[in-house]
């Protein structure tokens, strides 16, 4: 694998402190506190709803919270200087300007941290799309688009990588691509968070998991500890099972039918 | 500094930036032509010839084009959701919005300038080559750069707005409103209470930075002043809201 760049990397964690943010009279995330840590590739794992993305959109100053906070390498997300240097984040692979090419998407964004051309061409060659650079970006399949995100999130080389749901639609060969990406990444010591709705997917790119349900924290453990006595996908299930908006009765009753 | 470089490469990396400038200049030169063309055809004597030589005649014109573009570069961000990657790049986020406001006022105020200032010289061109002159007036040049002040302002009103409803449609109602209601407005008012503040609105404190001899309109730069004092509430409250809303 090709090396990203980075050569002094301070080690920073990401703090969420009793976190909590309602709309309306539902709680999407409810008094959630973990921490991650660099080197080391953390899940984020909770069903649908369970409030992955708000968290992750309070951390990044997105959505402000109704009480608690979020810290990374110690300070809150607004009062980085040049964030892009600190946090890369991919929340959604399809916010681009369909009618701007993917270099120019990529070079506003590396303006406003001072960042160079130089650079975005790199992170283009990184992820791939050196070859589509000008074309537009509205006509980028989902795969290509996620690539384009990855890029973005990798502009200003940052201690900590950050990305919702980056595997979502993505063909096999592009989930195998991005969890080798990810692996890299924390083995060269950055913070890697990423969120996901699929255990089996966490289960082959995570070393930890914090795992929520409804907004609150279902558990904060390694991963080898959470397969310790089973599959994960019991234990998962076993954690979520009152957690999840629409449950269904389990299995269908054979026994009545024979 | 740096959020304006970013904001000037959103501009030009977009076609639509182009066609909004080709249909400006296609606009004022086409109609800023028509006083001279007839004039030289007989159509007119050179009398009617304003002294501008038509130069400002495509001003609502260019309104709606202004309009539409500074409308545009902000909720273009907000429909494409590039909002979100704009804010987390600068977190302070007025930044944004400021370099937004420059970059398009600014590009705005230039090509108005150069068209209006162009379209005027052609003009004066065509009637020398028929042996006429255009009707001396005082002012007129400040009056043209004041019709290019007065484009480069709406352009900032524009951003303001369009920040303040996030839709395009709203942010054009709310631009064009202001500019054609308000005077309605104030004239339905009884007891002619209208009228003293009829010269207060932004389309006759821009009109005032226009004007060639007398009139009841304000000093040019009482408009300049007043049209400064526009923009910088509207951008200001867009600033305050832009930083309290969840993005
Ligand atoms: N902007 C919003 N307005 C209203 N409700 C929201 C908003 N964002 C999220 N929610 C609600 O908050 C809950 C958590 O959503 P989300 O953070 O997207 O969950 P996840 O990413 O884990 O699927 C959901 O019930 C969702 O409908
Ligand atoms: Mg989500």
């Amino acid at each position: 694998m090709q090396a990203y760049g980075r050569k002094l990397r301070a080690m920073e964690t990401i703090e969420v402190r009793h976190l909590s943010k309602a709309y309306g009279h539902h709680k999407a995330v409810d008094d959630l506190s973990f921490t991650v840590h660099p080197g080391r590739v953390t899940g984020f794992l909770g069903p649908n709803g369970a409030g992955k993305s708000t968290t992750m959109r309070m951390i990044l100053g997105l959505t402000r919270p109704d009480s608690g906070d979020a810290l990374v390498g110690g300070r809150r997300y607004d009062q980085l200087a040049q964030p892009l240097h600190e946090v890369g984040a991919l929340l959604d692979a399809g916010a681009v300007h369909p009618r701007r090419s993917a270099y120019h998407h990529l070079l506003a964004l590396a303006q406003t941290n001072g960042i160079g051309k130089r650079r975005v061409h790199e992170v283009l060659a990184m992820v791939g799309l050196e070859g589509v650079a000008d074309r537009r970006a509205g006509g980028f399949s989902l795969g290509m688009s996620q690539r384009l995100g990855i890029a973005t999130a990798m502009l200003g080389d940052p201690a900590v990588v950050m990305l919702d749901e980056p595997v979502n639609g993505l063909d096999p060969e592009g989930i195998r691509w991005v969890r080798g990406l990810l692996r890299h990444l924390a083995g060269e010591g950055r913070t890697v968070f990423l969120s996901s709705h699929l255990m089996s997917e966490m289960q082959m790119t995570a070393d930890h998991l914090i795992v929520v349900g409804r907004g609150q924290l279902l558990a904060d453990v390694a991963i080898a500890e959470m397969t310790a006595s089973g599959s994960l996908e019991d234990a998962y299930f076993a954690l979520t099972a009152e957690s999840v908006d629409y449950p269904t009765t389990a299995t269908p009753d054979r026994s009545a039918v024979a | 500094m740096s959020t304006l470089t970013s904001e000037w490469t959103k501009l030009r990396s977009l076609r639509s930036t182009t066609w909004f400038l080709g249909a400006a200049v296609a606009g004022m030169i086409g109609s800023g032509l028509i006083e001279a063309i007839a004039a030289s055809a007989g159509e007119i004597t050179p009398a009617e010839v304003d002294p501008f030589g038509g130069a400002l005649a495509g001003l609502s014109f260019a309104e709606f084009v202004v309009g539409g573009f500074a409308v545009l570069a902000v909720t273009n961000e907000y429909a494409s959701r590039t909002i979100r990657g704009s804010l987390t790049a600068v977190p302070k986020r007025w930044p944004v919005l400021a370099g937004k406001a420059v970059a398009v006022g600014g590009s705005v105020f230039t090509a108005a300038l150069l068209l209006i200032f162009g379209s005027f010289l052609i003009s004066r061109a065509v009637l020398d080559s028929h042996g006429m002159s255009l009707p001396a007036a005082d002012g007129v040049p400040r009056a043209m750069a004041g019709a290019a002040v007065y484009l480069g302002f709406l352009a900032l009103l524009g951003t303001g707005f369009a920040w303040l409803v996030r839709s395009t449609a709203g942010g054009l109602a709310a631009l064009f409103g202001v500019l054609y209601g308000l005077p309605i407005v104030s004239l339905l008012l009884p007891h002619g209470m209208g009228a003293p503040i009829l010269r207060f609105l932004p389309q006759q404190a821009g009109a005032a930075l226009m004007q060639v001899g007398p009139s009841d309109l304000l000093a040019p730069w009482a408009g300049a002043a007043v049209l400064t004092g526009y923009a910088a509430v509207v951008l200001g409250l867009a600033a305050v809201v832009l930083r309290r809303r969840d993005a």
